[in-house]
């Protein structure tokens, strides 16, 4: 499938995850994220199992919207399932304070065996702030403009790889179990920025999905994605500075 | 004049599963996937979202690939009900071929043992079918 430019099946998928935005509103983030990230993965597929040619091209387009489409039921009483859950009972139905739900606060105690894990730990957050922050910066950018820059591109690029080496810091990491919350909690979100720099120049990411995600901080009461890496750092510094002292 | 109205519930395939399907008795789209899992599985190919609407597709000898819809809501449903594990790919191999991770999916011990019941328990009633016919057929 081509990437350069928005052709007929990168539109059709940008509509497909429009609305699979819009159904998966309100649900659990990661009930949301799995269906988005696993129609994502099979609309790109079937696009790169088409030809190159603009006829084929156009008819996979065809073919993608007309899978949805033929889906739409389906789709609705799929998501009256999930909201019927017993997980879903206290989760609002619509856009919602989903961190809130999916990462409760954390206020870790340092413990002295593993303090040198723990500052590991502290380090991987210190650079996960800092790619969060850029890639925020780049996924508004990508938002607004219609084609991205080569740099932007290039950047975009620099941070995937920034966010896979993150990753794999932090599953090489001895950590004691009392910590695992913390280390959880960084894993879920650095699996998220990576997932959505690789979708922002790919799929063209909607506005709708974005704001689902709550990747920026239209509510200042709210926390997001990159204030909740700040806090899980921040908060990881108040109890190594205790423990120092 | 009264009208019976259809809620979700009379459309959705999720009233005929869970507690009021018998046990051990899948849908057809389950058994298909099943199927083309055991296929893929077989082949030491990787299961996921778009290679099962792939298979499922060619065993019809259809065009059309299975809706997202339909195919996700079944992928859902037997993970809950224990005949699929659900996994999702390393994702340094999707980075490396610069695409969305796929989730995985293994048919389980009980998926297997399930198939294996249903393809029995459908032989059964074609030879039940074709005793009770033979007369009338030969």
């Amino acid at each position: 499938m081509t990437t350069n430019g928005a052709g007929p099946p990168q539109r059709a998928a940008a509509c497909v995850l429009r609305w699979a935005a819009t159904y998966t509103r309100g649900l659990p983030a990661e009930v949301a994220a799995t269906r988005m990230v696993e129609l994502a993965s099979d609309i790109y597929e079937q696009g790169a199992a088409a030809g190159a040619s603009r006829k084929e091209q156009r008819k996979v387009a065809r073919e993608i919207m007309l899978r949805a489409f033929r889906g739409l039921i389906s789709d609705l009483s799929w998501r009256e399932h999930e909201l019927r859950r017993p997980h879903n009972r206290t989760v609002a139905r619509s856009p919602a304070p989903l961190f809130d739900a999916e990462f409760p606060p954390i206020q870790p105690k340092v413990i002295p065996r593993c303090a040198a894990e723990l500052q590991t730990l502290m380090t991987i957050l210190d650079e996960a702030v800092a790619a969060a922050n850029a890639a925020d910066a780049l996924l508004t950018l990508a938002d607004r403009q219609a084609r991205p820059e080569p740099d932007d591109a290039r950047l975009g690029l620099h941070l995937r790889f920034r966010f896979v080496n993150l990753q794999h810091a932090l599953a090489e990491l001895r950590y004691c179990p009392e910590h695992s919350p913390t280390r959880n909690q960084t894993a879920a979100l650095l699996a998220f920025y990576l997932y959505m720099i690789t979708s922002a120049f790919e799929v063209r990411f909607s506005p709708l999905a974005r704001d689902q995600y709550v990747v920026l901080a239209h509510d200042p009461g709210r926390q997001t994605t990159s204030s909740k890496l700040v806090s899980l750092r921040n908060e990881l510094q108040r109890a190594l500075t205790v423990v120092v002292a | 004049m009264s009208m019976k109205l259809l809620d979700s519930e009379k459309l959705s395939s999720y009233s005929l599963d869970m507690s009021r399907r018998r046990a051990g008795s899948i849908l057809p789209l389950e058994r298909e996937i099943l199927e083309a899992g055991l296929d893929l599985q077989v082949k030491n190919e990787p299961v996921y979202g778009f290679s099962l609407a792939r298979m499922l597709s060619h065993s019809r000898s259809a065009r059309d690939l299975t809706a997202h819809g339909t195919l996700y809501k079944a992928l859902g449903r037997m993970v809950e009900t224990g005949l699929l594990e659900a996994s999702w790919e390393n994702p340094e191999h999707a980075e490396a071929e610069s695409r969305p991770r796929r989730r995985l999916y293994r048919i389980t011990g009980a998926g297997a043992q399930t198939l294996d019941a249903n393809q029995t328990a459908v032989k059964i009633a074609a030879v039940n079918r074709r005793s009770t016919l033979g007369p009338a057929l030969s």
